[in-house]
């Protein structure tokens, strides 16, 4: 007898492994890139199957989403240098050796990370165990955000200094490339432009919030909220409504540093009330969770709008 | 009695989605290939939605199915919308050479 679900799991199976294969081996960047941006949504279908939403929602709004939109900038970039004439054609096709060299290191780190897996004994380890006897009496009622927030806030920690990092490095790159004008700046505006924005803009801002604010009792959470608020931003940018300017205004900076600023003011001031960093305090603990995971959801929001308007493919040459 | 008649609704919104689909890789050019789309997106997520409406029957299900239609239905529209126009231009682009 067949489950029921057993056919749909099967059929994901299959086309994730589909997807992702012809995604590695077709011809063309934007091929590649929306053959990802679809293998993004199965794996969004495959997380959900498993009952994992917290991880649907962030594989659906920043593998498939945010993701694709920086990939398809990329193609952009590479496509208009291609039509400028510059003498990328060299850069951008590796050699034979070097093809080789990559997919060989690629399999390796696969077999090793299948082998960890294979190994691993999921679930029922001691750490497990802990997670949820104490989560079930934990004052935040998502299991995911207890873990984000508080058990490995560490890690939180830290990938928001990854995720600042990052965008730093990218501005250093595009300062050091003095790109030339990518992208010529003719503010467009077709008929069914408004009409998509005035619908979009409170629906996804309501989606967004309500994200952030579910999250600590439910699926939801600052980074799938800064995700959709950026992804607002990215339509903002498209359409010309968001125009970059050649410094970040202070305004700006504050809201990207905001998140990790809260958050290790936060882990040093826990030093005051218990011998640790990263304690809550007995009170007001629900209320200083929200108000990081709020700084949080808007340096996100911020960093990914900036990764995304900075990068080349929207590059508008001001270095003439 | 319900669950037959959403069951024979949703087979008839998977067929439009089949039909959609193969449109989509048959047809020869973008206009035509968008035609295809939007019927499966339409027609084939709104008989979906009824019938999932119909077998679960509850107003907070029907909705929420009801607003999920609209919303694939207007981003439907939209990206439709956008590639035709994409087309058009390129098209007149390459006839003004």
């Amino acid at each position: 007898m067949i489950e029921p679900g057993f056919l749909l799991d099967l059929l994901l199976c299959l086309g994730l492994l589909g997807i992702a294969g012809s995604a590695v081996l077709s011809r063309g960047q934007f091929r590649a890139t929306v053959l990802f941006m679809v293998f993004g949504l199965l794996m969004a279908l495959t997380w959900a199957r498993l009952q994992a939403p917290d991880l649907a929602l962030a594989e659906a709004a920043i593998g498939a989403g945010l993701t694709g939109a920086l990939l398809l900038n990329a193609c952009k970039a590479t496509y208009t240098r291609r039509q400028a004439g510059e003498a990328a054609s060299q850069d951008d096709a590796p050699g034979t050796v070097f093809r080789l060299v990559a997919a060989g290191l690629s399999i390796l780190l696969a077999a090793g990370l299948a082998w960890l897996m294979y190994s691993l004994t999921v679930a029922d380890g001691p750490a497990a165990a802990m997670a949820r006897s104490e989560g079930e009496s934990h004052f935040l009622g998502n299991p995911v955000t207890v873990v984000l927030l508080d058990f490995r806030a560490y890690d939180t920690l830290l990938e928001m200094a990854v995720l600042l990092l990052a965008l730093i490095g990218v501005h250093i790159l595009i300062r050091h490339y003095r790109l030339p004008d990518l992208h010529p700046p003719a503010p467009v505006s077709p008929p069914m432009l408004t009409p998509l924005l005035t619908v979009a803009t409170p629906l996804m801002l309501m989606a967004g919030l309500y994200l952030f604010w579910a999250g600590s009792q439910s699926p939801g959470g600052a980074f799938q909220s800064g995700a959709l608020l950026a992804a607002l931003g990215v339509l903002y940018r498209l359409t010309g409504r968001l125009v970059p300017t050649g410094t970040a205004s202070p305004g700006l900076r504050l809201i990207l540093v905001i998140g990790l600023a809260l958050f290790s003011l936060f882990a040093c001031a826990a030093l005051i009330w218990s011998s640790a960093p990263l304690q809550y305090p007995e009170t007001a603990a629900y209320s200083l969770v929200l108000l990081i995971e709020f700084a949080l959801t808007l340096s996100i929001a911020a960093t990914l709008l900036m990764l995304f308007s900075g990068s080349l493919g929207l590059a508008r040459g001001q270095t003439s | 009695m319900t669950d037959i008649l959403s069951i024979t609704i949703l087979l008839m919104g998977a067929f439009f989605f089949l039909a959609g689909t193969a449109g989509l890789l048959r047809f020869p050019d973008t206009p035509g290939r968008l035609h295809a789309l939007t019927k499966a997106d339409n027609l084939g997520l709104g008989l979906i939605c009824l019938g999932l409406a119909i077998h679960d029957g509850s107003l907070q299900g029907i909705l929420l199915l009801v607003f999920i239609w609209l919303l694939a239905m207007f981003s439907a529209t939209l990206s439709a919308f956008l590639i035709a126009r994409w087309h058009e231009t390129r098209r007149s682009e390459a006839e003004h050479d």
